[in-house]
């Protein structure tokens, strides 16, 4: 296969113009179509190209390392396909400037033996950097409209340069434009179709999910469970902030109360709205302006139900590959790195995070009754919604305490009755579950929320840290046109668990500490670092490169110790005279035919002296390469003994 | 496991050769790239190869559909010589003739050589060096064994030849030229001729079957003619065949000095006359005979040094004298082997041919080459020894041409010079050898 002149380098300009490196495009295409203008080439050896191999290899991992570092991960195979014309820049350089038209590709890294390296057959490597270099211009992925026109382009310039020479031009022709045409018909049903496939197994995934009534990611719970997890000091989550941060975070909210559990109807997730790579939108532009917080949680199972705080609008992360999300505002990660960093943009003062239904005003029967006859002893039908919350709030604060015992279950047919009636004390699931059923009888739209709490601020990471213990519920009332937070339990929850703190627990903090950051390494966002290191790689890869390439030099010189460029002047020589005399008589040289051997053929043919010729050849030969040393003598001597031979004028 | 990789491996050969025989280079790159933007094209978002690939598989669709119909009516005369050199470019020449009624353009010849696919037998059994290495997953896997077992009888490698427009019902002659790699003997099965594709990426051969043999000589380097101090030795009863050479007491003529020659034989008055020595000539039982000895024991680490030091037997072999003198090669095959020449007898091209066939022994003892020469010591004027290992064995070897005092030059063909250098040291060697680099052996040769 051949490359058509000027291929490389209106590739390169292609591949610039769609990745948005358009000047480096053009100075890589000057720098390999010049090749063609410029005589002189380097010589180089099988060991050259190997040691060439092993500098673009380094340029190779050095490459990565810098992409690891400097971007996100979700990009790393892009960025590395997009940035390949560059890496692999040694390699095609060395081919084009070299006397060879083909290029070893091999090793000596990892060999024993100095001289023992690994090689492939010599190969033509312009054309597979040709290859690559469209491949990154596909992987820029620029959605320009000038992409097929442009592949389509250069595909087919390669194509007419090695086309089937048996079959006249208009066919090739005819061939190519229905290509194109079909080509343009064909992509665009390809993408339609991929769009109809996807949207087609998602909804399939949503109905199967809903039959089965089990939604994977806990859209119901019962009681107890927070109280399990209260015991645990593991840190889940920590969060930067640059001002104070959210004290609540959001993780599920649920609406049906039924037998004890919390249901969400709302179970379908829709894909959250990808607004760039690495950004999602939770509710429509315009944007208000809002605080930032970072959360980093682990999910190790790379999917998982992701924090938030509440009113968030929009959230940046470079490590969550896919996400959904339901009507309530639950957050769903769908692929992710084992350690999520997501950055959550919230406005506290955001009227509309969505609308509630009637789901958020449901009682169940069998607690109606006690719900009703406990909100008439807490507050007068004709009070305002805000006076309601107040006098609630009152009212728990007043009648209720927090436990997380719940031994005593009382004589009531429900564990909500026993709480409301008997007990009178409980957790916080207990609390939230009345608030917001309680607030229903008013009419306000609830919701019944878990979560986590932020308080605990860590000197050692820098950052508020999470635990298990630090799990929530709470209540969320929508009045006055926006969710806001009733938070009815007890608040000294927060010290009773921190009793139960075990005394190990600032170890464990450190390993944890110790565990997050090697976490953070392994996925890439390990941030204070990347300077650092994308230095230390660049200096490295610098050492190696000079190493390599002083062995290049090395070789160089050994070979060619006092190597002094010799420059032959042209001269006027009388013996081409008798070349073109002796053309005339038996006709030109045969191709790759000694000149030596074509005036035996010549002398033997017309009976001429065949020695005399050659010592006027010889001499001729020494007046081409050694002039300085042809005396007058010697110059006539030839024109004397080239005379004989011509015809008198 | 063994039998499975040998199944797949020779399957994956049929395919690849189907392959080669239906797509062009082109075709198969093609190929490829449709694949990998097929992979990646398939979710539309996320990058533009969904664009790319349409195109990809169209060309290849239609090009496929083209070459059903192709059809290349040509017949071809070969002109093969007997032999070749490997490593020097080589030119044989075809007679292609056009049968047909309509002019063909765009055709291209390729010689259809031996494809030859490696037994069961063979592929079961691990090489030598595998045999001496740990297990690992490159050896479980056995890609290397295949490898080496296809690489063995690859001689050459021909290009497609494209051929000029030929008129119909015409003749034309045609040059094919190519590089032989390997010395041995080249099968040619058939030819091949073919037409592409208006896109050029497929093609349908049509083969004809053609048998020919071509044998490729070693490589051949500028070698000196060897010089060895050395007297001539009586060689009792002639040397049988061998020309009117030699001497016996009966002097028959005067004639120049060369190398070997007694210094009692010197005719002091006519050289005194000349510019040079004169000796005196006698009857035919009196003659310098040496010998070329040929390390063949090897494994396939050190196979190419092999091949490297058949290349400068050969060499040696082709520049010398052989006129006066005879010249024995010395080597253990599958059992001892002794050929002569000169005075007379084979000519140097015999020896160059049974050089060019002359295998590689993985196994067998050492000790067989070291007995094969202590046989002829006697005879022998000089030696020329060529190796490309050491150790105790051929340390023995050569204490014993030191301890004989036989006129000899070694010459030891490695990789790296400093390694074998410790290697001599730890062995002891104190024989004066003349390293030859595996790189640098053109111009350590003329050293010899």
């Amino acid at each position: 296969m051949k490359i058509p002149p000027f291929y490389i380098g209106t590739t390169l300009l292609f591949w610039g113009m769609e990745s948005n490196n358009l000047l480096l495009g053009v100075i890589i295409a000057v720098v390999l179509e010049s090749c063609q203008f410029i005589k002189e080439k380097w010589t180089l050896s099988k060991d050259d190209f190997i040691r060439i191999s092993d500098l673009t290899s380094v340029i190779f991992i050095t490459a990565i390392g810098l992409i690891l570092l400097n971007k996100e991960p979700i990009t790393f195979f892009r960025n590395t396909t997009i940035w390949l014309p560059v890496i692999l820049l040694p390699l095609v350089i060395a081919q084009l400037y070299s006397t060879n038209d083909k290029i070893v590709i091999g090793t000596q890294i990892g060999s024993k033996k100095k001289k023992k390296s690994y090689q492939h057959a010599p190969m033509d490597f312009s054309f597979y950097y040709v290859i690559l270099a469209l491949f990154a211009t596909a992987a820029a992925n620029s959605r320009s409209a000038y992409f097929f026109p442009g592949i389509a382009f250069l595909m087919g310039w390669l194509l007419f340069y090695n086309r089937g020479k048996s079959f006249k031009i208009h066919t090739f022709i005819a061939t190519l434009v229905v290509v194109f045409a079909a080509g343009y018909f064909g992509f665009q049903a390809m993408e339609k179709s991929h769009h109809y496939l996807r949207k087609k197994s998602w909804e399939m995934m949503r109905s199967y999910y809903l039959n089965r009534f089990a939604d994977p990611y806990k859209a119901n719970i019962a009681y107890g469970s927070t109280g399990r997890l209260k015991q645990s000091g593991t840190i889940v989550i920590r969060v930067f902030s640059l001002t104070s941060p959210p004290d609540l975070l959001k993780e599920a909210s649920y609406t049906n109360y039924n037998s004890a559990a919390w249901r969400n109807p709302h179970q379908l997730f829709d894909a959250a709205v990808l607004t760039a790579e690495t950004e999602w939108e939770l509710i429509p532009k315009p944007h208000p302006t809002g605080l930032k917080t970072t959360i980093e949680q682990n999910l190790p199972k790379e999917k998982g139900l992701l924090v938030r705080p509440a009113y968030s609008f929009r959230i940046t992360s470079p490590n969550l590959f896919e996400l959904e999300r339901n009507k309530a505002g639950t957050l769903k990660a769908l692929d992710s790195a084992p350690v999520v960093t997501t950055d959550f943009f919230y406005n506290r003062n955001k009227p509309v995070d969505d609308i509630p239904d009637q789901w958020n005003t449901f009682l169940p029967k069998h607690e109606k009754e006690t719900l009703t006859k406990v909100a008439q002893t807490i507050w007068q039908i004709d009070d305002s919604k805000t006076a309601k919350l107040s006098k609630l709030s009152s009212y728990f604060s007043a009648n209720f305490s927090y436990t997380l015992e719940l031994q005593n279950r009382g004589r009531q047919t429900s564990l909500l009755a026993n709480f409301l009636l008997s007990t009178k004390e409980g957790h916080c699931e207990l609390f939230a579950t009345a608030t917001t059923l309680l607030l229903r009888t008013a009419n306000i739209p609830t919701r019944y929320v878990t979560g986590f709490a932020v308080e605990e601020y860590s000197k050692l990471e820098g950052c508020y840290v999470v635990r298990d213990r630090h799990a929530h519920a709470w209540c969320e009332a929508y009045i006055n046109g926006k969710w806001i937070t009733v938070d009815n339990t007890p608040a000294n929850w927060q010290d009773q668990d921190l009793s139960n703190r075990s005394f190990l627990e600032p170890v464990s903090d450190f390993l944890s500490f110790l565990k997050q950051k090697y976490k953070r390494f392994q996925i890439g966002s390990e941030q204070n670092y990347d300077t650092l290191l994308s230095i230390v790689i660049i200096i490295l890869a610098l050492i190696l490169i000079y190493r390599i390439y002083r062995r290049l030099q090395l070789q160089k010189d050994e070979k060619y110790p006092n190597k002094q460029k010799r420059i032959f002047i042209p001269q006027d020589s009388p013996f081409t005279l008798l070349e073109e005399w002796l053309i005339e008589v038996a006709g030109e040289r045969n191709h790759n035919e000694q000149m030596s051997t074509w005036l035996r053929r010549v002398c033997s043919s017309n009976q001429l002296p065949y020695q005399e010729i050659l010592k006027l050849y010889q001499h001729h030969q020494k007046l081409r390469f050694d002039a300085e040393h042809f005396s007058e003598a010697e110059y006539q001597k030839l024109r004397d003994g080239v005379s004989k031979f011509l015809p008198s004028q | 496991m063994t039998r499975v990789l040998y199944f797949i491996f020779k399957q994956s050969s049929h395919l690849k050769l189907y392959i080669d025989s239906r797509m062009t280079d082109s075709g198969r790159l093609f190929l490829i790239m449709a694949m990998v933007s097929c992979f990646f094209g398939l979710n539309t978002d996320r990058s533009m190869f969904f664009q790319f690939f349409p195109l990809l598989f169209l060309v290849l669709f239609i090009g496929f559909i083209f070459s059903l119909r192709l059809k290349t009516d040509l017949q071809c005369t070969r002109t093969l010589p007997e032999t070749c050199i490997a490593g020097r470019a080589f030119t044989y020449s075809i007679a292609i003739t056009n049968s047909s009624d309509k002019p063909i353009k765009g055709a291209f010849f390729k010689e259809c050589l031996e494809h030859s696919i490696p037994q069961y037998q063979e592929f079961k059994q691990p090489l030598p060096e595998e045999r001496a290495t740990k297990r690992s997953l490159a050896r479980l896997l056995k890609y290397k064994r295949w490898q080496t077992l296809r690489s063995i009888t690859k001689r050459a490698q021909l290009p497609d030849m494209e051929l000029p427009p030929i008129p119909s019902s015409f003749s034309i002659d045609h040059k094919v030229h190519f590089l032989p790699e390997k010395r041995g003997n080249m099968h040619f099965e058939g030819y091949k001729f073919f037409r592409k594709d208006p896109l050029g990426l497929f093609k349908k051969e049509i083969t004809t079957k053609s048998q020919a043999n071509i044998l490729i000589l070693p490589k051949l380097y500028h070698a000196p003619q060897l010089q060895f101090s050395g007297s001539r030795k009586y060689h009792q009863g002639g040397l049988t065949a061998a020309g009117d050479h030699g001497d016996s007491e009966e002097f028959i003529s005067l004639r120049e000095y060369m190398p070997g020659d007694p210094l009692k034989h010197i005719d002091w008055k006519s050289s005194a006359k000349t510019t040079g020595l004169i000796v005196k000539q006698y009857k035919n039982e009196y003659f310098s005979r040496y010998s070329l000895v040929l390390d063949t024991f090897c494994t396939e680490q050190n196979l190419a040094l092999f091949e490297d030091a058949v290349s400068v037997a050969a060499s040696i072999l082709m520049v010398q004298d052989l006129g006066e003198n005879v010249l024995d090669l010395l080597f253990v095959g599958d059992k001892c082997y002794t050929e002569t020449t000169g005075s007379g007898l084979s000519e140097q091209l015999h020896m160059l041919k049974i050089l060019a066939s002359v295998q590689p022994k993985f196994d067998g003892d050492f000790s067989d080459l070291t007995n094969l020469i202590k046989g002829h010591a006697e005879l022998l004027s000089g030696v020329m020894v060529i190796l490309f290992s050491v150790d105790e064995a051929r340390k023995e070897l050569l204490n014993f041409i030191t301890a004989s005092r036989i006129p000899c030059k070694i010459a030891l063909l490695c990789e790296e010079r400093e390694q074998v250098e410790k290697e001599l040291q730890q062995l002891g060697i104190n024989t004066p050898l003349q390293l030859l680099e595996q790189d640098k052996i053109a111009e350590q040769l003329m050293s010899l």
